[in-house]
């Protein structure tokens, strides 16, 4: 499978699984835990829905460390590895750089 | 670039990397201590003996925190009766409430909490000893409030009863009995011991502290990565300058 390669399509396939569950977990964050947390009396928030800040939390760390090896991978520089870091913060950021990341590699592989 | 311009910009890079990564790091230390608190605070504390409400509270003053939560004694009669409708008993459960006010020796009064307003406890004159826990006044309107309901539990409605020096807060009772030791039957609710809510749960902060502090090593990362972009760049052959054609995105 190629997100267990150590080359620039592992490091793309690896990129895309985190951007698309940063993505959902994002929206997630963003539509259903804050409304909620937003809206509770004393912060009474099902735990069901709190496990949506803390994967989210967990999932953004993961984004980060394989946006970081795929930046570096296909030398992207930092400003743009910058914005692809920031893109899993925000809902559907994170889908856009995954369909950005895809188009940026087919044209740097018919360079 | 002249060398001492050179030498002041790395010095400002490198002082803005220090003080990003510090920044990250004390927001990690922030959702830690909160992960304390979250994991300290849910655990009930043990409960403490009965004690005079003179020694734990005075009259007039506020609360100090240490009060909250203490299980109280206090003797009195009462002067006046309200209702506090659609308290919070449970989550999912809003009652109404019986509550008195009640005079204490030295022109003191404080609000009890007598138990569920459904006519169990009897409006008694006569003197009665109460014990109970005493709680914070709140500071949210329940209901509209009137001159027998009070909208919330807040001695402060009460106050243009003119003559009293009132207790902060009020105390929910867990036992009345009259001057001859008889207890009075009725409704009463339950008293337990109030938790501070913390946003979040254990967890959730943990899963904070793990990313701030990841983003403060990345930091401390970022020279080493435009180094190592431009070393990659340069082995492959291309040109640095070709660096912003490989792909720069505005998102």
């Amino acid at each position: 499978m190629k997100i267990f390669q150590g080359n620039k399509e592992g490091a793309l396939a690896r990129f895309r699984v985190m951007a698309n569950i940063a993505g959902v977990m994002s929206l997630l964050l963003w539509l259903i835990y804050l409304p909620i947390k937003l809206t509770a009396t004393n912060d009474n928030v099902p735990t069901i829905i709190r496990l949506i800040a803390v994967v989210h939390g967990f999932a953004y760390m993961v984004y980060l460390l394989v946006t970081f090896n795929y930046c570096f991978a296909v030398r992207k520089p930092l400003k743009t590895a910058f914005f692809y870091m920031l893109a899993g913060t925000f809902p559907v950021a994170s889908f856009i750089a995954d369909r950005r990341a895809v188009a940026d590699f087919s044209a740097l592989n018919q360079k | 670039m002249s060398q001492p311009n050179r030498v002041v910009k790395s010095a400002l890079s490198l002082l803005l990397i220090l003080i990003l990564s510090a920044g990250f790091v004390e927001l990690g230390l922030w959702q830690l201590h909160r992960a304390q608190s979250v994991s300290h605070q849910s655990q009930t504390p043990p409960e403490k003996s009965i004690i005079p409400l003179e020694s734990v509270a005075v009259a007039g003053h506020n609360l100090r925190d240490a009060a909250y939560n203490r299980l109280v004694s206090f003797a009195g009669t009462y002067v006046k009766f309200y209702s506090a409708p659609r308290q919070v008993l449970t989550p999912t459960q809003l009652v109404d409430l019986d509550v008195g006010l009640m005079s204490l020796s030295g022109g003191r009064a404080i609000l009890v909490v007598r138990g569920i307003h459904d006519q169990s406890l009897p409006d008694r004159s006569d003197q009665i000893t109460v014990v109970g826990r005493l709680y914070p006044h709140q500071n949210e309107d329940h209901a509209d409030g009137s001159d027998s309901v009070l909208s919330r539990l807040d001695p402060a409605l009460v106050a243009g009863l003119g003559k009293y020096q009132l207790y902060d807060g009020y105390v929910s009772a867990l036992r009345e009995s009259d001057a001859t030791g008889t207890a009075i039957i009725g409704n009463r609710i339950p008293a337990p011991q109030i938790i501070n809510p913390i946003g979040g749960f254990y967890w959730q902060h943990i899963a904070y502290v793990i990313t701030w502090w990841f983003m403060a090593i990345l930091v401390l990362f970022l020279p080493l990565y435009s180094r190592g972009v431009k070393r990659k760049v340069e082995a492959s052959g291309d040109s640095p300058e070709d660096l912003d054609q490989r792909g720069t995105v505005n998102l």
